[in-house]
């Protein structure tokens, strides 16, 4: 649920509540204040009737006022005593021809030195339509107004969350490798300026780790070299000064350590280099030439484990991409399944549209495989592999924007690079 | 022949001169840019070994340099930097071949050995050694007038062998010359005892004598 609809949902759920609370309560109480200002003027009116009567002097006249006025009723006390009281009451209305509701008071007035019972009436129709007219009224008035605030919530959030939502697709879209640092734009609310500021900061900050990681990679694999060399090179005059057996088998496990020094080193600065976008020239590939041409340079190998390749090719293949990075590519594939293999295994290239996958038989691998492409993440049995040849392809194929799969079935190792 | 090393590094220059010297070169080493500017004006090589960054001046001017001379030397950048822009401007101004460290040795001598000869026999690609007789540009080979049928590899690596005649050769450094030095290629050099094998046994059956020797496991040596 959006920030915005939360806050609103809130407000409309709050203002429905006061709604339908507030109103059957502000109708009571008007009409609760309508009928005391009633019974006020009840009260008010018997003592009129008692200042009044002091001008009739006989029965007759008593009659005719009672007459004259339809909501006084003058009787002459029979029966026990009656005390003063106000209720309510319905009367036929001759002139409306209905029933109505009429408020009542019943006392007791002395006239002439007798007693009578008097009855007052006033209707309560009008007061009931008012009470109704005003009820609505305030019901409309805080129904627009309940609207009103929430559609001014509603754009104001519109717009003062809008800062924070391009931030939000800014974040979305940032890669520290891709997009360097993050571009944000100006916030006028304080609090997203605050955040904006943060994130700033943030990105500058893992921006700098990152080209600091880079280039500690870059220059470390670079300062590696010429030591590397120099022992490569002691080692092969080592080598000519006629060793005895024992020698030899000590140099040639220096010259195992030391080929492979020399190529995780090489692995590295490839990494570096890749990171670095120092390959960005894209040009036409005939993969399927490319593709024989390195069988053909694996021909050594294949011999000497007994492997069969086959490639199969479902129709041609010409992609754009850079020409060194996709023989890297292809190669560490290639080699990667050669290395796995089960001696005189088949390993299986199928080039189709836009596809390029290769298979090889093994034993399952002894790692989760959502791990293959994770440096130095390696089968246990191959000492002589660098850990980073699927590291590097997966690189490749994001540097592209290819996508790349493994899948393990029945025994199959299989990769499936879509371009 | 005489060949120019530039290389700042001293242990690993004394180590190529250590190499060199005991073939049938003679070597002379440069520490810096200036006493190596100094050299190239004063004196003719066969060959220069050039590393890119070097004390006083980059590889690169000095290579402009020797070119703008018009002299005649061939030019190998042997270069820690390894950087493909190198490479390529490198090639480009004129250098014959690119070296990145670290490097076999072995790799260097048969460079050397394939530039002097590009450089020197013009048009002539005909190597005699011992009982065996060498056509470089068809890669065939022939004892006692008899052509000795060879694969292609197993042509480049007699080759690499001849190259470095008298030197041990480690096996990384015969596989790393047979199939490229890419970033992790299926390197178990296994292949390389067969392949050795088999050459033998073809030179054997033509009535070469053996000169290749195997080294205990180390590697491997053409003795002449």
């Amino acid at each position: 649920m959006r920030l915005l609809n939360r806050t609103i949902l809130s407000y409309l759920i709050y203002s429905v509540l006061v709604f339908l609370i507030v109103t059957p309560i502000f109708y009571s109480v008007i009409s609760r204040i309508f009928i005391k200002e009633v019974d006020e003027t009840l009260l008010l009116k018997k003592n009129e009737i008692q200042f009044r009567t002091q001008r009739i002097k006989s029965e007759d006249d008593l009659r005719v006022w009672e007459n004259l006025d339809e909501d006084i009723r003058i009787e002459p006390l029979t029966g026990g005593l009656i005390y003063d009281s106000i209720y309510y009451t319905s009367r036929y209305d001759s002139l409306s021809k209905e029933i109505e509701p009429y408020r009542v008071l019943s006392t007791v007035i002395e006239i002439e030195n007798k007693s009578y019972h008097l009855t007052i009436f006033i209707s309560l129709l009008e007061s009931k339509d008012l009470v109704r007219v005003l009820s609505i009224t305030q019901a409309v008035v805080l129904f627009v107004l309940l609207v009103g605030l929430l559609f001014i919530n509603w754009r104001l959030s519109k717009t003062i969350w809008k800062p924070f939502y391009h931030t939000l697709d800014e974040l979305k879209k940032f890669d520290v490798e891709k997009t360097g640092q993050l571009r944000l734009g100006e916030a006028k609310v304080r609090e997203f300026k605050d955040l904006n500021e943060a994130l700033k900061l943030l990105s500058e900050r893992s921006y700098r780790a990152f080209i600091n990681q880079k280039e500690f990679t870059e220059n470390a694999a670079h300062e590696m070299q010429t030591p590397l060399a120099v022992f490569k090179s002691k080692l092969e005059l080592l080598m000519q000064t006629n060793p005895t057996e024992e020698q030899a088998k000590l140099m040639e496990s220096l010259n195992e350590s030391t080929s492979r020094l020399a190529r995780l080193n090489r692995a590295l600065l490839l990494l570096s280099k890749i990171d670095n976008r120092q390959f960005i020239e894209a040009e036409s590939v005939d993969v399927t030439k490319l593709t024989e041409k390195i069988v053909d340079q694996n021909q050594h190998e294949l011999a000497a484990k007994g492997l069969t390749i086959q490639v199969d090719r479902k129709s041609d293949l010409i992609v754009k991409f850079n020409a060194t990075l996709i023989e890297v590519m292809l190669s560490n594939l290639i080699s990667n399944a050669l290395r796995y293999s089960t001696e005189k295994g088949l390993v299986k290239i199928e080039i189709a549209d836009l596809q390029w996958g290769i298979s090889n038989h093994g034993s399952p691998l002894s790692f989760p495989s959502e791990k293959i492409f994770e440096r130095f993440q390696k089968g246990n049995t191959q000492v002589s592999s660098t850990g980073l040849g699927l590291a590097i392809v997966k690189k490749i194929v994001d540097t592209n924007g290819s996508t790349i799969h493994y899948q393990y079935k029945e025994q199959l190792h299989s990769f499936h690079v879509r371009f | 022949m005489k060949i120019l090393l530039i290389e700042d590094e001293k242990e690993l220059a004394e180590s190529i001169v250590h190499y060199l010297n005991g073939s049938d070169y003679r070597c002379e080493v440069a520490f810096d840019f200036n006493s190596a500017s100094e050299k190239i004006a004063l004196y003719q090589y066969d060959c220069v070994l050039l590393d890119i960054s070097l004390p006083g001046g980059n590889g690169l001017a000095l290579l402009r340099e020797l070119k703008g001379k018009n002299k005649k030397e061939g030019v190998i950048i042997i270069s820690a930097k390894n950087s493909l822009d190198d490479k390529i401007e490198g090639l480009e101004i004129g250098a014959d071949d690119y070296l990145p460290k670290p490097f076999h040795l072995a790799e260097l001598g048969a460079r050397i050995k394939a530039l002097i000869r590009r450089n020197n026999f013009d048009g002539s690609n005909i190597l005699p050694i011992g009982d065996l007789i060498l056509d470089i540009e068809n890669k065939s080979v022939k004892v006692f007038d008899q052509k000795v049928e060879l694969t292609k590899s197993e042509f480049e690596l007699l080759m690499f062998l001849i190259s470095n005649k008298n030197k041990v050769i480690s096996k990384d450094a015969i596989g790393e010359h047979l199939s490229g030095d890419d970033a992790d290629r299926f390197s178990d050099f296994d292949f390389i005892c067969s392949r050795i094998k088999n050459l033998k046994k073809k030179l054997a059956e033509s009535g070469s004598s053996d000169y290749i020797k195997t080294v205990y496991g180390l590697g491997y040596k053409f003795e002449i």
